[in-house]
């Protein structure tokens, strides 16, 4: 077995960096998120291999950030979720790099409608055994 | 015959002091160059290597601050020992290895927005003194 996981080494200090801002913070997705959250998610390409040599596997990660908060009253929703990836922006760790924040979009989770924003981080992984 | 095709992925490469250029580098690129001369004769051209000259050109993720730091190794040698050379071997593929001595370079440092910061240097082989090994 691996030393070390994407789970361990990426994702959940990802999601331990994010556990700061005023949101539900998941490092997977879960059946029935409660709102405002964070969702940490594969973006495509997934896994990208940049670096050379492959005695050990260094790739570069891209990630996606859902940010999402209730979406009932459309200017206080597009508020809060400005507010929200603001405050997700600022605690993204060290050694992250932030591509682009994505355009809001409705989308229902569950019984109820979200309004959700896709924030694309990368970063660099190194298999260790 | 099935044709061969390698990648940068099959390179390995490493720098005397064993800092972990590996995880690090993203493109490494040995260029050997013959100095050749051109004369002019009443037969015709005629043509005399005068020197060999090489340089070796890495691009790589910037790694300030981590322990072994390849940034750091190369920013303190070009410091305190510019015209000290660093033994480097790259393998560009199992069964064919090149070793040869680099001067160092100061890396740039910094880097634009929220892009990764990145490191690219054009090193001078010194004598263009490239050891092969093929086989």
């Amino acid at each position: 077995m691996p030393a070390s996981t994407i789970l361990s080494d990426i994702r959940q200090p990802l999601a331990t960096a994010l556990s700061g801002v005023a949101a539900n913070v998941y490092a997977y997705v879960p059946e029935a998120p409660q709102v405002p959250f964070c969702v940490t998610v594969p973006d495509s390409p997934y896994l990208e291999l940049q670096t050379i040599n492959k005695s050990t596997l260094h790739t570069k990660i891209n990630l996606v950030i859902s940010v999402a908060v209730a979406y009932n009253s459309n200017p206080a929703s597009l508020d809060n979720l400005e507010q929200l990836i603001m405050s997700v922006l600022a605690v993204i760790p060290v050694g992250y790099t932030i591509e682009s924040v994505e355009k809001p979009t409705v989308t229902q989770v569950g019984p109820s409608n979200v309004l959700v924003s896709d924030v694309r981080v990368s970063t660099y992984y190194t298999q260790t055994t | 015959m099935a044709t061969t095709v390698i990648t940068g992925r099959d390179i390995s490469l490493s720098f005397t002091g064993g800092t972990d250029i590996e995880a690090q580098a993203t493109s490494a690129i040995l260029t050997k160059t013959n100095v050749r001369e051109t004369y002019q004769t009443l037969d015709g051209e005629a043509y005399k290597t005068v020197n060999l000259e090489g340089t070796f050109a890495l691009e790589m993720l910037a790694d300030w601050g981590k322990a072994n730091s390849v940034c750091e190794a190369l920013w303190t040698a070009a410091e305190t020992a510019p015209d000290t050379d660093i033994s480097v071997t790259l393998t560009a593929a199992t069964g064919a290895q090149f070793v040869f001595p680099i001067m160092p370079e100061f890396p740039t440092a910094g880097g634009a927005g929220t892009d990764a910061q990145t490191v690219s240097f054009t090193f001078k082989v010194s004598k263009g003194a490239v050891v092969e090994t093929f086989n």
